[in-house]
């Protein structure tokens, strides 16, 4: 039951990250990599932060901005000198390696006694279920403390998946998600599509930034290595959700991203907890990510082909 | 709608999935559990010792108390009317198996037991540290063991009686007069006065008897044993006199007369010897059999049986002052499992305590490396090494988290969800996720890590959180440098490599910049990224004017090593390397921190826990062993003299 709740929170805080994610790649089509080094550098400026003992709330702030600034120069190297957007984000990468060690002063630092969000959600958990250490959820023993994170984590998303969706709207992010369509027919209409595109990344890097500051908070510590291989089960959890919705509307485009990030960590907890073989984790992750992927087609044809019989 | 459901629908079958493969961790509504009741008459010594191996064995056998059955215990405190209580409440239902200790215990429930259907027992019954059960009234024939009530099982224990007079007869061949106290309303004593009547008539022994009704009557019953003339005294298995055996102990004295009694547990007390039972090994195998019974044998199909493993105590002080010329032969003090002198108590076989449940060990691991490999195999060895025996006191995973943080934590969580009891984690990362997930409810012992109190377990290796300890591993810098210092005296400036991102390597880092400032060293360290760049990044460190290379212990620089090898040759400068692998690939000295030894030294800090140490009082422990190799080709290539002295050290010299 543990394993569960923590893979949903995982889920949950790695959706910012797969939100992020479905900006960059799907709503501007850019294929941005700075992901893997800003979620290092939100885990890192928070760590940073609340080990001087800034307040829990400014620190995971800061790493959104941080993340905010780290899209930005990406979109900057892109649309000011013309860069290839790849090797854009190749460059800011590797530049927030050293970044992040310089922002951390060593590789690792670690929270266990430092005050965060997420104590801060345990203590409001545990007045809301009555100051027990312990409760039972259909005969499971569950740590009050591990539920108060979970409905944190699951606030988060739903918060930030509602803003996107608002945001999206309006005529600003209107008119971004219009630049990822057809930047010519933008250009035509008097926007600045190279703004929405350094805009755009921003925010993309900076809901990053707010999935590693989380994430750092949730498991304790920040290390310079934590954002190594992130970027690809993003996408993955992206792509599981499009498939998962069907349609390329925006409300379940949000959606599918964050349902995606949540059965694509559940997968690894299935994989994790029916302890295979050690050495075939990734190839059995990958195996997953294969089903999620072509179900909802098969899942599809068996509609049709029921209604034909109809 | 609609469209989000398939989604929804795959969240909740994979959430179930896990549910259902999390099902026995499920906390049961108490009445599942199957419940068992311990009774025991009353508190003394080798009843006590009995009990506690009836709860170890039944542990070892899965059945621990609040996770996968209740237990109760209950002491009568040597009241006939409480036991009668007891009995009553533990047979009217609640209990799935009853097991008792001692006779009283088996009669109480025996008699209350009754009603069931068939005239069977309402509860099954399991007994043990009963002298002769077929004594009992009960209901169980001597004749065929098989006969017996349906629901009622267990072990006799027939005190060692003859055994005891024989060894009484070796010390003292002049023996004729014994006497003995005893409570004439214990069936268990009878059963023994009965056996020792006919033992003596066949020694041709003179057995003088005095009863006493209780404790206090004990006294007297032993001085006037001495009055009628005895020898020595012998007490059998008597509840009554075992208690108060101080007194029997203290007229004996009086009478300048040796006790010796068939119930272990008396020479320290100040008998000769005693030659009885092992009530922990007779506990452990009743618990055994409550084992087998709750698993679903029928106790009416399990024979009740006549089990004693021995047990031997002796005690030379009791020798002192003896009117009679007692002796106590070598072959008995060589099979003596306790022999008390006027230096204490030695114990044979130190008893080790062995763990009281079957520890689910789980390995959490952050990467695939060579090392890390080398610590499992280190942690496989030190388990074997500290005694415990995998499958029976202990099972062990191996999970690794494929080099991806993320699945760190989820890994952690799974080791718990599987049952952790106790985490083996390799990796600073690593560690701290076992110390955020787990919140102190599962101890963790850690090693593969350079410095713990940096990763934040506490504050020095005394004062650390209280369910974490662990081996620490810090390359041997001082060591190293006294060697450079010896090999090479002219030496001013080394270099190495390090990688930034391995909080290993930077911490190794300043370690050594700090032994060698002690010495007047100068050290040029050079980060790198990758190991593309490992070989130019060798030859531009060498370009500094460096008079050797100390290559720091890394993953990356590991793995890229042929490369500063190379370099190293090319440009005639000596390489000093911390890693074993490494004087294999050319350094010419390697002064290394064994993993496998750290592994080891982790694997027996576990073993301490799982013998039920607490992981707050143990400091966590710097390795402190070094292996030295010297690479006497490699040495040659670059023009490097190792001294005779240095040779001499090593523990490998690789020639060719």
């Amino acid at each position: 039951m543990s394993l569960l709740i923590g893979a949903l929170t995982i889920g949950f805080i790695l959706s910012l990250l797969a939100l992020g994610v479905l900006i960059s790649f799907r709503i501007f089509s850019f294929p941005d990599i700075t992901a893997e080094g800003s979620i290092t550098l939100g885990a890192a400026v928070t760590a940073a932060m609340l080990v001087k003992g800034v307040n829990p709330l400014v620190a995971t702030a800061a790493a959104v901005l941080s993340g905010f600034l780290a899209g930005a120069a990406t979109g900057v190297l892109h649309t000011r000198f013309k860069i290839n957007g790849l090797l854009s984000g190749i460059l800011v990468m590797t530049s927030l390696y050293s970044i992040n060690l310089h922002v951390m002063g060593r590789s690792n630092i670690p929270l266990m006694s430092a005050r965060t969000l997420v104590t801060y959600a345990e203590h409001l958990g545990r007045l809301l279920l009555g100051g027990a250490d312990n409760v039972s959820v259909a005969g499971w023993e569950v740590g009050a403390r591990d539920v108060s994170v979970l409905g944190f984590s699951f606030v988060a998303a739903l918060l930030v998946g509602l803003v996107l969706f608002t945001f999206f709207r309006t005529d600003l992010g209107t008119a971004m998600r219009a630049t990822g369509d057809n930047s010519q027919m933008v250009r035509a209409l008097g926007v600045s599509d190279a703004d929405m595109i350094v805009f755009g990344l921003a925010v993309s890097n900076g809901l990053v930034g707010l999935a590693g500051a989380l994430l750092a908070q949730y498991q304790g510590f920040a290390d310079v290595q934590m954002g190594i291989g992130m970027l690809v089960w993003g996408l993955a959890s992206v792509i599981i959700g499009e498939a998962l919705v069907g349609v390329r509307q925006l409300g379940y485009l949000l959606a599918g991203a964050v349902m995606g990030s949540v059965l694509f960590r559940l997968m690894v907890a299935i994989a994790l907890r029916w302890g295979l073989d050690p050495n075939d984790l990734k190839l059995i992750t990958a195996a997953f990510v294969f089903v999620a992927l072509i179900l909802p087609g098969l899942v599809d044809k068996m509609r049709t082909r029921s209604a034909a019989h109809a | 709608m609609r469209r989000l459901s398939l989604g929804l629908f795959l969240i909740a079958a994979a959430s179930s999935i896990l549910l259902i493969s999390d099902w026995k961790q499920r906390r049961a509504p108490t009445g599942h559990l199957p419940r068992v009741a311990i009774l025991q008459h009353v508190s003394q010594g080798i009843i006590d010792e009995g009990v506690r191996g009836i709860v170890d064995a039944l542990a070892e056998n899965g059945f621990v108390d609040q996770k996968t059955i209740l237990l109760r215990r209950y002491n009568a405190e040597n009241d006939m009317a409480t036991a009668n209580a007891i009995a009553k409440e533990v047979t009217s239902g609640q209990f799935d198996l009853i097991v008792t200790a001692t006779t009283i215990s088996l009669q109480s429930v025996a008699s209350a037991n009754k009603a069931g259907p068939n005239n069977g027992g309402r509860v099954k019954h399991v007994f043990g540290l009963v002298s002769d059960p077929f004594a009992a009234g009960v209901g169980i024939s001597r004749e065929n063991p098989l006969d017996h009530p349906k629901h009622l099982t267990g072990l006799g224990t027939m005190q060692p009686i003859r055994e005891t007079f024989d060894v009484a007869r070796k010390l003292d061949p002049d023996l004729k007069t014994v006497g003995t106290v005893w409570n004439p309303a214990e069936a268990n004593s009878q059963a023994n006065l009965k056996l020792a009547r006919a033992v003596s008539k066949d020694l041709g022994i003179d057995l003088v008897e005095a009863t006493a009704e209780n404790s206090s009557g004990v006294l007297e019953a032993a001085n006037s044993l001495i009055s009628r003339g005895a020898q020595a005294i012998w007490i059998g298995g008597d509840v009554t006199v075992l208690v108060s055996i101080d007194s029997v102990v203290a007229a004996a004295r009086r009478g300048r007369i040796p006790v010796f009694t068939s119930v272990p547990g008396n020479a320290p007390k100040g008998a000769l010897f005693d030659l009885g039972a092992n009530y922990y090994e007779l506990g452990r195998l009743i618990g055994n059999l409550g084992a087998r019974v709750l698993k679903g044998t029928d106790p009416a199909t399990v024979p009740v049986e006549n089990v004693v493993p021995q047990k031997v105590m002796v005690n030379l002080t009791a020798l002192a002052g003896l009117r009679d010329h007692w002796r106590l032969p070598q072959d008995l003090l060589a099979s003596a499992d306790t022999v008390i002198d006027a230096a204490g108590t030695h114990s044979k076989a130190a008893a080790v305590t062995q763990p009281s449940k079957k520890w689910n060990v789980q390995v959490v691991e952050l990467n695939n490396v060579l090392d890390v490999e080398e610590t499992e195999r280190g942690i496989l060895k030190g388990l074997d090494e500290s005694g415990l025996v995998k499958g029976r006191h202990y099972d062990i995973q191996f999970r690794n988290a494929q080099g991806d943080m993320a699945t760190l934590n989820g890994l952690v969580d799974a080791a718990i969800a599987a049952g952790a009891d106790l985490l083996l984690t390799l990796s600073t990362p690593t560690l701290q996720a076992a110390i955020q997930r787990s919140q102190g409810k599962v101890p963790i012992v850690f090693t593969y890590v350079s410095s713990a109190i940096a990763a934040g377990a506490g504050t020095s290796d005394d004062h650390h959180l209280p369910f974490v300890t662990g081996t620490t591993l810090t390359p041997p810098n001082e060591e190293m440098i006294a060697i450079i210092r010896q090999v090479l005296p002219s030496a001013r400036r080394i270099g190495t490599l390090f990688v930034p991102s391995e909080v290993n390597m930077v911490f190794a880092k300043d370690g050594l910049v700090k032994a060698a400032a002690k010495a007047g060293i100068e050290v040029e360290a050079l980060g790198v990224a990758t190991s593309s760049e490992v070989p130019d990044a060798a030859l531009a460190l060498m370009s500094r004017n460096v008079d050797a290379l100390c290559q720091i212990p890394g993953n990356l620089t590991a793995a890229a090593f042929g490369g500063i090898a190379q370099a190293a040759e090319r440009k005639k400068i000596p390489v000093f390397a911390f890693q074993t692998s490494q004087a294999k690939e050319g350094a010419p000295v390697v002064l290394a921190r064994d993993y496998f030894d750290n592994g080891r030294a982790a694997a027996a800090m576990a073993a301490r826990v799982m013998r039920g140490e607490s992981p707050a009082q143990m400091p966590f422990v710097p390795d402190a062993k070094t292996k030295l190799m010297i690479n006497i080709k490699a040495a040659r290539a670059v023009g490097l003299n190792i001294p005779a002295a240095l040779l001499a050290k090593a523990a490998e010299v690789i020639k060719e």
